[in-house]
Order: structure tokens, then C-alpha cells, then sequence
């Protein structure tokens, strides 16, 4: 019988596109690519062991939890009574392992009241509930990295920030930008993941000034649990839902209701 | 919408992932990561081609995959490792093409009529411009229908594959395919109508 020369079209041209295949350099190249940027993310992330997110639910709902509130109300206060005095290691300790979503009632309590070993000159009572006006708080569009870093373990102090990516090699695409995107997506997130909020959201406005494209929805995700953290469901939910009305195939959707579905249970606790 | 909630590979991941660390890399982890590399690039790879992009974008964007996979390889540990760089490699692709003129290897519009015009020199040649067909066909298709096409008849997935990939029930995986085959074929005809040389080569 004759072939349906139709079906004979269409098999050649997707066997054309089953043969081929990408310049044997390219393996390498990606190869080398990912251990530089493994290197760098161990590098930053020697003392990844991070207690903080899973620790932060339990915290709150522990008779653990009213004790470490207390104890941070102290701490708080002290730190209010110090601040005066400009002890550089305040906002260390609000950035430290603070539970990210305790603010809503309590302003200066979501610090933990672990030692304030780390230092971070920045402005001060940053773990307040955040508002608007902080979000849109000024960001250095691309070097975010500017005031070092309160970080979670003292002995990390020394850590190289984790934001020299080394994507660069020989990508003509822009490799410089998506280093930075990588490097501020990777701060922000760091941030949020040590309870500050403001910075991480000041680092998501610098991703935003620093027209990052090639993570867009990364950050938007990002974005929605900053949102939520800092207690404000309605945009979160309001945003994850746009992210899920646009992208409603993508992987990361799940998430994003997800994370719409958590803040609105946060939002019954959120002023 | 819908069936992408009932993915439970994702469950974890949402609550974990945003808020952690970029995993460390031991040694083991390293390596496990280099052989996801080697066993994944060449699907990333033709899925960022047939997304629409050049080659060389396409190379470019493939690092890009794998430079987000790096860093986010704790979201990647739970054996949906191949979800997850299709994913990435869907919205990098979409985003460079976004940012981007698209650049292909050849004007897209002028392939089918060039095709059925110019003597193909070689089998090599003839390949590239069946590609390039292919690629302005599945370029005119709706994106979903053409995703699950290339997940079928190029990467020769199973239903239940591209389901998972695409993060749709079987079902709608299985009538997405029919449609992409039929509007495929209507289009691959209408091509062939307009290049009636275009029967034996694209």
C-alpha cells in the first residue's frame, strides 16, 4: 500500500529532531559551570544546617515557644535600652533565626534571643513588622551585598557571601546578569531563611531594579513568602494567585498556592 | 489551575525550599549532580530547542538549567529531578525569548518555502531544514499542545511521563497529545499545500 506521505513528513521531521544533539563542548562547559557554583554555594553554605525554617511553627506553638518569646522580650528590651549606645550587634539578633512570622503581635519580639555574636550595621528595628514603605525600603539595584550579612551561625562569620556565583564562563547570555540574579535571589532568600524579611524584600526590589529575567518566577515566589512573612497575606495570596493564573503549568505553581494557601492561614494571626 | 496541585512532588519542596540554603555540596552530592548532568543535558537541551530557541541560546539557557538546579539541588533530591529542569528550562526558555529577538538559524518564515526550493545538499542539511519545519509547525502550535507533542514523538515519553512533566492528569495529558497530532497534521498539511514540492523534503 502507498504511505501516507503525510505520516512519512512528519516522521522524518521529528526524527530530525530526535538526532540531534548538543555540541559535546557544552557538556563540559555546564559541567564546569555547576562545581564552580557548588564550590561557591559551599563556600557560603558550610554551616547550611538551617534550623530555622522547620524550627519556626513548632516555636511558636510550643510551650518552648512562650518561653523563647519571653526571653526575646528581654532580649528586646535590652537591645531598646542599649540602642543608644549604637551596639552594632542589634539588628544581628533580629536577623538571627528569628522566627520570620512571630512580628504580627509583637513587634520587637521575633528576634530569638541568641547571643548577638554576629554583627550587621544596619538600620535598626528592621524585624519590626514590616510595612509598605520598608519594603520599598532603597536597594542597591545589583550589589546588595554592601553591609555584611547577619548570618545565623557565628562561625560563619567569615563565610564568603554567597553571591559570587562564577556562572561565568563563556555564556554569551548575559552571564554577569544571571550571576547577580543568582547571587540576589540567593541573599533574599538567605535573609528570609534568618527572619529578615525587610532585607529580603529589599534584595527582591534590587532583583526587580536589576531587571532579572531569567528567574522571574523564582523571585516571584520569593517575593510572596516575604510577603507573607512580613504579614501581608492579602498581597501574597493576591500575588500567588496571579502567579498561578499565569504560569498554571509551571512546576512551581504548586508551591504558589501553596504559599497563598499558608498565608491565608497566617492571615488570621496577622494584624 | 487545577491537576498541578495534586503533583506531590512539590509538597516539600514548597515549605522547604524558598527559605533554605543553597545545600552544600559533598563530594557524593557533587558527583550525583554531575551524572544528573550527563544524564539530563541532551533532553534539556532539545526541550530548550524546541522551545524556541537557537542553538546556541539553547546552550546557553541548558547552563542556565543547570546552574538553578545546582543551587536549588535540595528541591531536586526527591526523584523528580527531570520535573524540575523541564520546569526550569520552560520558563528560562520562555524568558529569554521574552528578552531576546528570537535568533534562529535561519529565518523562520523563509524555511518552508526555501525548503521546498532549494536542492538539499546533504543528509545533514536536509535534517536542519526538517528541524527548522518543525520548528515553525510547532511554533504556530497553542504552547501546551506543543510541549506534550515534543514530549511524545521527540523524547518518546509515555503519557504518564509527560503527565508528571507537565503536571496534568493523564487524561488531559492524553487528549492534549490528540489534539497536538491533529492540529500537527492539519498544519503539516497546509504546508504541503502551499509547497507541493515540500511532499518528499520539508
Amino acid at each position: 500500500m502507498k504511505l501516507d506521505p503525510l505520516a512519512e513528513l512528519e516522521a522524518k521531521l521529528f526524527a530530525a529532531a530526535r538526532e540531534e544533539q548538543p555540541d559535546a563542548q557544552l557538556l563540559q562547559r555546564v559541567l564546569r559551570a555547576s562545581r564552580e557554583a557548588g564550590a561557591s554555594a559551599l563556600a557560603a553554605g558550610s554551616s547550611a544546617a538551617p534550623p530555622a525554617p522547620k524550627r519556626r511553627a513548632r516555636v511558636a506553638s510550643s510551650g518552648l515557644g512562650w518561653l523563647l518569646a519571653a526571653a526575646a522580650l528581654v532580649a528586646a528590651g535590652v537591645l531598646v535600652w542599649l540602642r543608644p549606645l549604637g551596639s552594632p550587634g542589634e539588628l544581628a539578633i533580629s536577623a538571627e533565626r528569628a522566627p520570620r512570622r512571630s512580628e504580627p503581635g509583637e513587634p520587637s519580639v521575633s528576634p530569638s534571643p541568641s547571643p548577638p555574636a554576629l554583627s550587621a550595621p544596619t538600620p535598626a528595628v528592621t524585624a519590626a513588622p514590616s510595612t509598605p514603605a520598608e519594603r520599598t525600603s532603597p536597594v542597591p539595584a545589583v550589589q546588595p551585598e554592601a553591609p555584611e550579612r547577619a548570618r545565623p551561625h557565628a562561625g560563619r562569620a567569615t563565610a564568603a557571601p554567597p553571591r559570587e556565583v562564577s556562572a561565568s564562563n563563556e555564556a554569551p547570555v548575559a552571564p554577569a546578569t544571571l550571576a547577580t540574579e543568582i547571587g540576589l535571589l540567593e541573599q533574599a532568600r538567605e535573609a528570609l531563611r534568618q527572619g529578615d524579611a525587610a532585607r529580603a524584600a529589599s534584595l527582591l526590589d534590587g532583583y526587580d531594579a536589576a531587571h532579572g529575567t531569567a528567574l522571574t518566577a523564582e523571585a516571584t515566589l520569593l517575593r510572596i513568602e516575604v510577603l507573607s512573612a512580613q504579614g501581608r497575606s492579602e498581597q501574597a495570596r493576591a500575588l500567588a494567585q496571579r502567579f498561578v493564573a499565569e504560569n498554571p503549568n509551571s512546576p512551581l505553581a504548586d508551591r504558589a498556592r501553596r504559599l497563598s494557601e499558608a498565608g491565608a492561614g497566617a492571615a488570621g494571626v496577622s494584624p | 489551575m487545577r491537576s498541578a496541585s495534586e503533583r506531590p512532588e512539590s509538597e516539600p519542596a514548597a515549605s522547604v525550599s524558598p527559605s533554605s540554603a543553597p545545600a552544600p555540596t559533598s563530594d557524593a552530592d557533587a558527583r550525583a549532580f554531575s551524572e544528573l548532568i550527563r544524564s539530563e543535558l541532551a533532553f534539556v537541551w532539545r526541550v530548550l530547542r524546541r522551545a524556541g530557541l537557537s542553538s546556541a541560546d539553547a546552550d546557553d539557557a541548558t547552563q542556565q538549567v543547570f546552574l538553578v538546579a545546582s543551587r536549588r539541588r535540595e528541591a531536586l533530591a526527591r526523584g523528580k529531578e527531570r520535573s524540575f529542569l523541564y520546569g526550569t528550562a520552560l520558563r528560562i526558555a520562555a524568558n529569554l525569548r521574552r528578552g531576546l529577538s528570537r535568533r534562529r538559524e535561519a529565518p523562520e518564515s523563509a524555511a518552508p518555502a526555501a525548503a521546498s526550493a532549494v536542492p538539499l545538499a546533504d543528509e545533514v542539511f536536509e535534517r536542519r531544514r526538517a528541524r527548522e519545519l518543525l520548528d515553525e509547525l510547532l511554533s504556530q502550535l497553542p504552547e501546551e499542545l506543543s510541549r506534550v507533542l515534543v514530549l511524545s514523538e521527540i523524547e518518546g515519553l509515555t503519557l504518564a511521563a509527560i503527565a508528571e512533566l507537565e503536571g496534568i492528569p493523564s487524561g488531559t495529558a492524553a487528549s492534549r497529545l490528540r489534539r497536538a497530532r491533529a492540529a500537527f497534521r492539519e498544519l503539516l498539511q497546509a504546508h504541503r499545500d502551499r509547497n507541493p514540492f515540500a511532499g518528499s523534503l520539508p
